[in-house]
């Protein structure tokens, strides 16, 4: 009987020691551990930072074409580098397309050719791509389809070989056939290697293709649709833009420092260039074109009115477009590259009070967004029932081909930690996933962190996330899917348009820049 | 067993295969259903042989298991991974327990019987 007591003591003793070590396990990866998950770390600005909602809200200018034609458009832009009073009471030095950042806004038709002439006048090579443009390969800015600048001598431009690049100097013609859906694009830097330091620098624009299905439809127009190109940045104590890179020149060893390995987030929230900033609006309605272009920050937007209310954000398009039937949000989930198209209806809301566009993702100053004065009142307008009727419809019946593919942390080629497709970190002469044209595909990403996933080329459908059906803001044609720490999605699409090589990637700025990246070779 | 190769799932599931995710979904109600049957098993060898300990270790593990659920379905990883080892190392000293220390013959008997 003893010996039954002293065992059962025993018993008890080792079930309360596991208990308590899992408990302890527990509770120091409850404090330790980011909740929600956060991939990348922040910058701290040493630069005095403005109040937030003191300072208006600039609307990138549209740019007018230097020659038009039955054939198209045609636009030139020099990228060079300016100072601009971001912060105020500083000369921020800045990258810019035509000394504007964000850089100016191409408005463009849908099957109307639009051709910009790019002038590289920056120290470093460039190459741009249409973000979300269904466009040639040969004008899609492959990362080694480098300009380079006058008097360049650097004998590496990337890390790596590519027999296929067409390098060209100080300029480029692209040409952009925009057979495609009313959307809103985005142009930006895409050199290999560093493209994360040259979109910070402010490399980065507006590119708006509408159609008939969008003008049908009567939507807020003029001043009352707004773009916001939502991105953080930090600056250094002389208001200069803040960046870990290895090599500040990005001439030379690629890459950030080590606690930047996972993504480059500021502290200090841009929207269209400025600082928090604020925009009188009426009680009417207003059409917000939202794009997250921010290297590795995630936001959870809210539209919060003052007296605690949140103001729904009415989704009406996606990355490519118009959706069927727009999708009502408390919150707004917003990854890297990203772009929603929303409704928001400030009628009702008092004269003179402000809503604020919050980052639920956020803490201390990148909880704000942005925010808007209610002015005066205006008209009101209603929200469509239906929207688009032009959405492409695939079914997993007629997929030809199903992969896999997972985005997960590797070693670079040079053995330094990066971020891998299957394993494999990017190489421009190896081609890694060959598509037919015209051909159906299912795509299962899987992912160990967040990871943006970016096709170049085509629109797709999310099919599932985690097995599940997907999202409401899955909704629609998408060109960039969010993937969640451990998160798998499916996605559907024709690879139609045009032969070539291609890219797909992560659109973390930092992962991309160490071999996140893939080719997609279209035969 | 079930237990043991949830691990396994979510390896193959993260090394990129998409079916490891069906694996694991599998695994995971299979552990929630064992678990069920041993609670009940549990509450007869209380019953019938005024022994309580496996009850409780199997309530445990059964809170564990739904708690481990529910953060995996919703991507809660901070509590999903720590939570697994824990479970994990759970099972192995409930086995080692009831191996070692095998219930007496009187619940044997009365087992056959019924
Ligand atoms: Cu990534």
């Amino acid at each position: 009987m003893g010996e039954l007591r002293t065992s059962r003591r025993r018993l008890l003793g080792i079930g309360a020691g596991l208990g308590a070590v899992a408990a302890g396990g527990l509770a120091l990866s409850a404090a330790w551990a980011r909740r929600p998950a956060v991939t990348g770390e922040e910058l701290r600005s040493e630069a005095e930072l403005p109040q937030a909602f003191s300072l208006p809200l600039p609307i990138p200018p549209v740019l007018a074409p230097v020659e038009s034609g039955a054939g198209g458009d045609r636009y030139e832009m020099v990228q060079r580098e300016v100072e601009a009073e971001i912060l105020p009471g500083y000369a921020t030095r800045l990258w810019t397309y035509e000394g504007s950042f964000p850089g100016p806004t191409i408005e463009a038709r849908r099957g109307r050719p639009v051709t910009v002439l790019h002038r590289n006048e920056l120290t470093v090579p460039t190459v741009v791509h249409l973000h979300g443009g269904r466009t040639p390969a040969a004008s899609d800015g492959y990362p080694t389809d480098l300009v380079l600048p006058q008097g360049w001598t650097g004998h590496h431009a990337h890390s790596m070989p590519d027999d296929r690049a067409v390098v060209t100097d100080v300029q480029r013609e692209y040409g952009f056939p925009l057979d495609q859906r009313a959307a809103m694009l985005w142009y930006h830097d895409h050199r290999m290697d560093f493209t994360g330091p040259a979109i910070w620098r402010g490399l980065a624009g507006l590119h708006f293709v509408r159609d008939e299905v969008e003008d049908a439809l009567d939507l807020p127009r003029s001043d009352r649709e707004l773009p916001l190109m939502i991105a953080d940045r930090a600056f250094d104590a002389e208001g200069q833009l803040a960046y870990p890179s290895l090599d500040p020149t990005l001439t030379g060893e690629h890459g950030v420092e080590e606690p930047f390995l996972a993504g480059v987030m500021g502290d200090v929230v841009l929207v269209n260039g400025a600082p928090w900033p604020i925009h009188e609006v009426d009680t009417g309605l207003y059409r917000l074109r939202i794009l997250n272009a921010s290297n590795a920050r995630h936001y959870e937007l809210e539209a919060v009115a003052e007296d605690g209310r949140t103001v729904p954000l009415v989704q009406i398009g996606s990355d490519q477009g118009l959706l069927a039937a727009p999708v009502r949000h408390e919150r707004l989930p917003l990854a890297p590259a990203e772009r929603y198209d929303v409704l928001i209806d400030f009628a009702g809301l008092p004269v003179g009070s402000t809503v604020r566009l919050a980052n639920r993702l956020g803490s201390g100053g990148t909880a704000e967004v942005m925010a808007f004065r209610i002015a005066r009142e205006g008209a009101s307008a209603p929200i469509p029932e239906t929207l688009a009727d032009d959405l492409p419809e695939w079914d997993r019946s007629e997929a030809a081909v199903v992969r896999d593919l997972a985005f997960r942390a590797g070693r670079m080629e040079d053995g330094r930690h990066g971020w891998v497709v299957d394993g494999l970190p990017f190489d421009p002469a190896r081609t890694d996933v060959t598509a037919r044209f015209g051909e159906v595909e299912v795509w299962r990403l899987i992912a160990d962190v967040h990871h943006p996933v970016h096709l170049h080329l085509v629109g797709f459908r999310v099919l599932s996330r985690g097995g599940r059906t997907p999202l409401p803001h899955d909704a629609g044609l998408k060109d960039t899917v969010s993937l969640r720490p451990g998160e798998a999605v499916e996605i559907i699409t024709r690879f139609d348009g045009y032969r070539g090589r291609f890219l797909f990637h992560c659109h973390n700025a930092e992962h991309e820049d160490m071999g996140m990246m893939a080719n997609l070779e279209i035969v | 067993m079930a237990g043991f190769l949830q691990p396994v799932f979510a390896g193959v599931y993260l090394s990129g295969d998409y079916d490891g995710l069906a694996w694991h979904v599998t695994g995971a109600n299979l552990v929630s259903y064992i678990g069920i049957i041993q609670l009940g098993a549990a509450v007869a060898v209380w019953v019938r042989v005024r022994r309580a300990w496996p009850f409780w270790t199997s309530l445990a593990l059964v809170l564990g298991a739904t708690a481990q659920y529910f953060a995996g379905d919703v991507g809660a990883l901070w509590l999903h991974f720590p939570l697994g080892v824990a479970l994990i190392a759970g099972i192995a000293a409930v086995f080692a327990a009831v191996w070692r220390r095998p219930l007496p013959r009187r619940f044997k008997a009365v087992r056959a019987h019924g």
